[in-house]
């Protein structure tokens, strides 16, 4: 039988994590992502499920977090040779404009966070979650550049299951509205979109109307209520 | 183009697709030789290029970066547009009625003239009934295929096309009431909310905090109850901040 114990994950982060607004960095998102890095099974991850939802919070920075911009330029790859504006040696050749359209599209701007945590809150298996949380090479967008690194997880087990509502009663994810209302979640005051709830997180398809979470970041006090049992 | 990207997609084509190119200007040479995706978006498919152009467009992004007839120049859906896109209407508004005209064949269009700020106030004060689409075409839309975002609530709305923008609209609407019901200056309330942010973030010289102080103090002997007014406003880097200025004091 699956183990349905609520706990807590922390990350400490080596770099600046990107994480877009539209975006939540979910629990069930990153531990999807190792399954799939590793070419495992990852419909079936070791957190609880209400429907097709797991119990698994979004990402919520820990502190005040200093914003930056990320800013990359893509390369050129091997499409671009053969776009006939770029034709060495030709009078017509080489008309590239970082500027303006089209090329403008290489360029790629993204919000970092630099913070020194962020954790998640989840329920189910809190080893196995942390033994494949650990096997990811970083979080967030750009963690292949050096972004997101984090230096360790660690796992702790708490009292209550906020996974899905935090104790100030605001949400702690995306969650659908068909399951706010099984839930018996009040959304009155919460923004509703449609977004995705359940990996694979980019595949919009998946979309349906969801009641958002607010809360992105908390204080280190917060941490502690949450630890010492809401 | 992802697949949230594609959703939108949907609604946008249904208005501003390659019916409202073909209807208001010409439908350009299909698949002119040389050109195998979209200069654009990079899209395959259907391609539209004029005679002496260096770029092919797809049926989508043609109507950003294509040339129409009637429209002066540059002859294209640019800075200055927006559109206003549900399932069932589409607004469409610029600055200059002559330009408007070109969109005139097409049914269940509405052409409005006015400007960008005050086209996109009026979105994000009286939005229509979801889901609809808000966007503010910019000079360049080479983006515009990815960056097209629907919204589905009156609460939290998009403003996509050159950029996009996520604002917490109900947020800004109960703000903009409540700068409306105290009356407080532009002018104040912006220095107040700017020395409020600096010191919620915390990151500044004990100088500049001082000087916050006193900003503030200053600002509440002129306009009592300021203070316990912009504990109460979104911080001047967000996108709220932005919006409740702007829809706050709209200029008449």
């Amino acid at each position: 039988m699956q183990k349905t114990t609520p706990f807590l994950i922390e990350a400490m982060l080596d770099s600046p994590v990107i994480i877009s607004p539209e975006a939540y960095l979910t629990l069930d998102s990153l531990l999807s992502a190792s399954c799939q890095l590793h070419g495992e099974n990852y419909t079936a991850l070791p957190l609880a499920r209400t429907d097709d939802m797991y119990h698994a919070s979004a990402g919520i920075l820990v502190g005040n977090p200093i914003s930056s911009e990320a800013t990359f330029i893509a390369r050129m790859t091997v499409r671009d040779y053969s776009d006939k504006r770029i034709i060495p040696n030709k009078r017509t050749g080489l008309v590239v404009s970082l500027v303006a359209f089209p090329d403008k599209a290489r360029l790629d701007r993204h919000q970092a966070f630099h913070v020194p945590k962020m954790i998640w809150l989840g329920c189910g298996d809190p080893d196995e979650t942390l033994r494949i949380l650990s096997r990811l090479p970083g979080i967030g967008k750009r963690c292949n550049s050096g972004f997101g690194q984090v230096s360790s997880f660690s796992v702790l087990p708490i009292q209550e299951d906020f996974s899905i509502k935090l104790p100030d009663s605001t949400l702690a994810r995306p969650v659908p509205v068909s399951v706010c209302r099984q839930l018996k979640i009040d959304t009155s005051h919460t923004l509703l979109d449609r977004a995705t709830y359940k990996p694979d997180y980019f595949d919009f398809s998946h979309a349906d109307i969801c009641a958002l979470p607010s809360t992105r970041q908390i204080t280190e006090d917060d941490v502690v209520f949450i630890k010492e049992g809401g | 183009v992802n697949s949230k990207s594609r959703a939108s997609l949907a609604l946008y084509y249904q208005w501003f697709g390659a019916r409202a190119y073909a209807t208001c200007g010409k439908s350009g040479i299909i698949n002119k030789p040389g050109f195998t995706s979209c200069s654009a978006c990079g899209g395959t498919g259907r391609l539209h290029s004029s005679e002496m152009g260096y770029h092919a467009f797809c049926d989508v992004c043609v109507t950003v970066g294509g040339s129409y007839a009637g429209i002066k120049n540059p002859g294209r859906m640019g800075g200055g547009w927006t559109a206003l896109i549900t399932p069932d209407s589409a607004v469409l508004s610029t600055g200059a009625d002559e330009n408007l005209e070109a969109f005139k064949p097409m049914a269940n269009v509405q052409l409005h003239k006015n400007t960008v700020q005050k086209s996109l106030i009026q979105g994000l004060m009286t939005p229509p009934e979801p889901p609809f689409m808000l966007i503010a075409f910019g000079n360049s839309n080479v983006d515009t295929c990815k960056q097209l975002r629907a919204s589905y609530s009156k609460d939290l709305i998009y403003i996509c096309g050159a950029r996009i923008d996520r604002v917490d609209a109900r947020y800004v609407r109960h703000t903009v009431s409540a700068i409306k019901e105290y009356g407080f200056p532009k002018k104040q309330t912006q220095q107040a909310v700017t020395a409020y942010s600096l010191l919620a973030r915390g990151m500044a010289t004990a100088s500049a905090i001082e000087q916050a102080k006193k900003t503030i103090t200053d600002a509440e002997l002129k306009n009592p109850g300021i203070i316990d007014f912009i504990r109460s406003m979104p911080m001047t880097d967000s996108t709220e901040y932005k919006w409740t200025m702007a829809c706050a004091y709209e200029k008449e």
